[in-house]
Parts: C-alpha cells; sequence; structure tokens
C-alpha cells in the first residue's frame, strides 16, 4: 500500500481501504460507547441476511471446485500439452471448427464456472477462436449430466430438452462464427503478463508443481470476479421474490424477456436450473429453455468471470451476442406458432 | 515481508481449505449444498492443499511481487464470504424464503424409487404411512388413485399466510437439486383438527388424510403435533 500508485485504480482502491477502515473503526468505537454492539450484531442475523449468506456459500461452494478443477486442467495443458499440438488438430475451417468446438461439452463435461479458465487456456494453445467460444458456450449444456437433468425435471414435456440442447448448439455454433475474425491478443487479458509472471514464478521443474503453479495463477485470475457474480446474484436472489412472476406467462414475448432476464440474475447452475423453472408452470416452454440458456451461457456469476479471464471489449460483445440470438430465436419460434 | 502478494495468495487458499476442512468435518456443509456434493468439496479441499504446498516456496523467494491497494482489496473479497458466515452464523433458511420463493404444491417429473416407496408403505402394518413431501407430491401426481384417501404421515414447518383459507396452514419443505440457491418450497395444504397443537414457522408432524381439491392434494383431518428439527432440514 505504501507503494506509488501506478494506475487510478490504486488509487481508488487505497482510497476505499482507508475509508472503510476509518468508517468502521468510527462505527464500533461509537456503537460500543452506547452499548448498542449487540443490537448491530443481531441486525446481521435478519432471516434476509440468513438467505443472503446461504445463497452466496451455495453458489460459491457448487462452483468452487469446478472452478478450480479447471484450473488445474488448464494448468495440465499448459504443461502437459505441446505447444502445436492442439492447434494442428482442431478443424482451422470455420463451421467445422464451431461445429467441433459446441460438441466438445460431450466429452469435455466441465461446467460454467470451469470450462472459463479451460477455454483461455485452449484459445492460448492456439485453437481457433470460433470451436473455442463454441465450447465455452455450449459445453455447460450440451453434456450428459445437463441432458439427463432436464428430461427428469420436464418428464411430462419431453421434447424440452431437444429444444434446449438445440437453441444451445445454435447459440454457441453462430456466436463462435461471428468472433472468427479475432485474435487471441484481442482475447485473452493478461496474455502478456502472464507470460511474464509464469517465467518469474516456476521455482520448480517438476511438471506437476508447475501444473499447479499454472492452476493457481488461473484460479487468481477468475476467483474474485466469481466471488463479485456470487455476491451480485445472491443479492438478486435475496431481494427479487420469484412470485412477482405471477401470471405473466400470458404474454409470450414479455416471458421470454422476463425468464432470460431472471435466469442471468438468479443464475443457477446448468445442472438444476431445470428443476427452478419447471415449478413456473403459467409461463411457455419458449420462455423455460430461455431461462436455462441465459443462465449457464451469461448468468451473473459467469458474467464477472468472463470478465476476470477476457477483455473488457471482447467480453461486452460475447454477451451482448448471446442475448441477441437467443432473443431472435425465441421470437422467431414464437412467430412460427411455438 | 508481510507485503508480499504470495503470502496473501497463501493465506487465502489456507483459509479456504481450513473452512472447507471444518465444513466437511461437521458436516455443515449440507446447509448449503446438497450432501451427495461432498466427494466435489473432498476434491476442492484436496487441490487447494496441493496449491498451498506448491505456492510455498514463492511465498519465501525474495523476488516475490509486492502487495498493492488493489490487490489487497481483491484477497479481501476472497476471504469476505467466510467473514460473512462467521458473522450471520446461518442455521437454515429463513420460512420467510418460502414467501419470495412461492410455494408449489405440485411436483412434476418422477423419481425413479417412487413406485417402490408406496409400495413398501402401502404394505407396512403401519396405520399411518410414512412419506417425505416430495414423495406425496410425486405420488399426487403421477398416482392420485393410489394415495386419494390414504393415512399419511409427514414433516415439514408450518407456514401460514394470508392467501391460505381460514383454518388451514401449508406443511412446506425445501427441495433442493444441487444447491440452496435452487431450493423451492414444496408444499401440501392442512386442515389442522381441534387437537393439532403449534404455532406457524414450527416443525410439526401432520397425520392425516390424503384428499383432493381442484387436483391438488391436501391434507383432511390432520392433527398436527410440534417435531424436531430433522438434522438435514432439505429433501432432495
Amino acid at each position: 500500500m505504501q507503494h506509488k500508485p501506478e494506475n487510478k485504480f490504486e488509487n481508488i482502491a487505497q482510497r476505499i481501504i482507508v475509508t472503510v477502515v476509518v468508517l468502521l473503526a468510527l462505527f464500533i468505537l461509537n456503537k460500543g460507547m452506547t452499548g448498542e454492539l449487540p443490537q448491530v450484531l443481531l441486525m446481521l442475523k435478519t432471516p434476509k441476511m440468513q438467505v443472503f449468506t446461504i445463497v452466496l456459500l451455495a453458489i460459491l461452494l457448487e462452483g468452487l471446485t469446478f472452478l478450480l478443477l479447471g484450473s488445474c486442467l488448464s494448468g495440465a495443458i499448459e504443461v502437459f500439452v505441446p505447444g502445436e499440438f492442439l492447434e494442428k488438430r482442431f478443424p482451422k475451417k470455420k463451421i467445422p471448427s464451431a461445429l467441433s468446438g459446441a460438441l466438445l461439452g460431450i466429452v469435455f463435461p466441465v461446467c460454467s464456472c470451469g470450462n472459463i479458465p479451460l477455454t483461455r487456456r485452449l484459445i492460448k494453445k492456439g485453437v481457433p477462436v470460433t470451436g473455442a467460444i463454441s465450447y465455452l458456450l455450449a459445453a455447460p449444456i450440451i453434456n450428459p449430466i445437463t441432458v439427463a437433468s432436464t428430461i427428469m425435471a420436464f418428464s411430462s414435456l419431453k421434447s424440452i430438452w431437444l429444444e434446449r440442447v438445440g437453441i444451445a448448439f445454435l447459440v454457441a455454433c453462430i456466436s463462435g462464427l461471428i468472433f472468427s475474425r479475432y485474435d487471441k491478443s484481442q482475447i485473452l487479458k493478461d496474455l502478456s503478463t502472464e507470460a511474464d509472471s509464469c517465467s518469474h514464478h516456476h521455482t520448480s521443474q517438476n511438471k506437476i508443481v508447475r501444473v499447479l503453479q499454472h492452476a493457481e495463477h488461473d484460479f487468481f485470475l477468475t476467483g474474485k470476479y466469481f466471488v463479485i457474480g456470487a455476491i451480485i446474484a445472491s443479492l438478486f436472489q435475496t431481494v427479487i421474490p420469484r412470485t412477482i412472476l405471477g401470471n405473466l406467462g400470458q404474454n409470450h414475448f414479455l416471458s421470454v424477456l422476463l425468464l432470460g432476464l431472471l435466469g442471468m440474475l438468479f443464475s443457477l447452475c446448468s445442472f438444476a436450473d431445470a428443476f427452478v423453472v419447471s415449478t413456473f408452470s403459467s409461463f411457455p416452454s419458449v420462455a423455460k429453455v430461455v431461462f436455462m440458456t441465459a443462465g449457464p451461457m451469461i448468468g451473473a456469476s459467469i458474467m464477472f468471470l468472463y470478465f476476470g479471464a477476457f477483455k473488457k471489449k471482447f467480453t461486452g460483445r460475447l454477451i451482448l451476442t448471446v442475448a441477441c440470438l437467443l432473443l431472435l430465436i425465441s421470437v422467431t419460434r414464437i412467430i412460427m406458432g411455438g | 515481508m508481510w507485503k508480499r502478494e504470495p503470502l496473501y495468495r497463501f493465506l487465502v487458499m489456507l483459509i479456504w481449505a481450513i473452512f472447507l476442512f471444518i465444513l466437511l468435518l461437521s458436516r455443515r456443509f449440507k446447509l448449503f449444498v446438497n450432501a451427495i456434493y461432498s466427494p466435489l468439496l473432498v476434491v476442492g479441499f484436496i487441490i487447494f492443499l496441493s496449491l498451498i504446498v506448491a505456492g510455498f516456496n514463492k511465498v519465501k523467494a525474495k523476488t516475490a511481487d509486492q502487495l498493492t491497494a488493489t490487490k489487497f482489496l481483491t484477497y479481501f473479497l476472497m476471504f469476505f464470504p467466510i467473514l460473512l458466515v462467521l458473522l450471520v452464523n446461518p442455521t437454515s433458511l429463513p420460512t420467510s424464503a418460502a414467501t419470495t420463493r412461492g410455494i408449489s404444491t405440485t411436483l412434476l417429473g418422477t423419481d425413479a424409487n417412487l413406485l417402490d416407496t408406496l409400495q413398501s408403505q402401502l404394505e407396512s402394518q403401519e396405520a399411518f404411512k410414512k412419506f417425505n413431501l416430495k414423495q406425496l407430491l410425486s405420488l399426487a401426481n403421477n398416482e392420485p388413485e393410489k394415495i386419494d384417501g390414504l393415512q399419511v404421515v409427514v414433516e415439514g414447518f408450518a407456514f401460514k399466510d394470508e392467501t391460505l383459507q381460514a383454518g388451514s396452514i401449508m406443511l412446506v419443505r425445501f427441495l433442493i437439486t444441487c444447491c440452496a440457491a435452487d431450493a423451492t418450497p414444496l408444499g401440501i395444504e392442512v386442515y389442522p383438527d381441534e387437537n393439532s397443537n403449534f404455532s406457524p414457522d414450527m416443525w410439526v408432524r401432520v397425520f392425516g388424510t390424503i384428499g383432493f381439491e381442484k387436483g391438488v392434494p391436501v391434507i383432511k383431518q390432520a392433527n398436527v403435533t410440534q417435531s424436531p428439527k430433522p438434522s438435514n432440514v432439505y429433501l432432495y
């Protein structure tokens, strides 16, 4: 903290720390002198705080291991997979690349949290951007576990899992193709810093230790954004009652917008979201599919993870592209009588 | 030395590893995630330990990066959820969460062992057949004729709000698939008899007869009594 600030964020961060520490000290001193400290502690135990804390920890505990596993897998690819191995083997033509990427989730079923560091590493290792983006978006949905949970949740509506997989596949492939002109330097964040830090930090020649050192780097690169995303998703889950949806499902266009937005704000795991949305009985299936696609692709916690791993400009465009494609496909389906 | 960034990374990982270890040891993780996720948490704990061991040399290295205010905020943020748990000390999803999440009185989908459960309960000698709310609502959806008029015993918490008819309560239990973020309150309307002894938000055991009102299951002529809070408050 005593170093000369290198950028405006550093300056702001220093001020935030000082302000928070001073305010907290004054607050505690004041409440301590008036004997109100026990009441303040009780305020932390209100039902809303309980819900917020439980949901926050639930999202973190569920996603943390996947994030760690994804980081380890990413580290293993960095250390064990030779430089041009993936580049040579992955289809280079755009359409085959998009299709292969989108189908990779079937054999590589890593959930949303885990596949972000993995995708970052795949792009770094030379996998075409088209294939990597298609994999990033499709893998949380086009995998056996998500398909099985969707079938189970909608046992009376057998076709919905096909619809979910179909729309996810379409959105993932088209998004991959849209971003095919991007270079990895336009997508990956801290590419040069990472290269520098890697050469500095390898204190061991042991390959396993090197895998773990890369994993640690990837975990801390994305972990903080995951915590921010989880805090925001928990906040929305605490303050937005699901009951406000009421009978809004009568209007198909409105219901697509509502459930799409709710899917993003709630940011549920793709393995579980089908069970939650299956209880929204007044909504049409097209809106339920949007809920189950928007959440795993551009949900609040995932969105922040994207910002951790990828450049802001690219992330903004990716989120906008996915949202527009989802809306376009759903509206087309409604017009065609879905 | 205390300003070295690797040291703070090391501390964050150590605190999370200890936190996971305590959650696993005390089984308190079940408050947040489905019990079947315990192996996943064990894997997370092992990975944290491995990262700690692998990163230990960097903590001692003299060339280590210095900590800036921005990075300090980052590491504090990663510690924040644990700090919050220590301060709030959550015990279970409060009953008010049932209102905000909307109680579901029907349950689509089937449990693979549903019919076996029904059969074994029907064959039992007990006057009141024991089910949990998930089984009961699944049966009401899939085999309504088999449970109509059946005497049952079910547990949950008593919930009362203005949308319910006078003289009735809702028996509620949270159903989770992966974690508490997807918790959905399942409920069945109960008509307690005059011998019932309970108050809202209390954990209760209901003995009564299943009936249907507009296709939705209810428990009639129910005797509602206080019961201890179950060790696991969720249904899966």
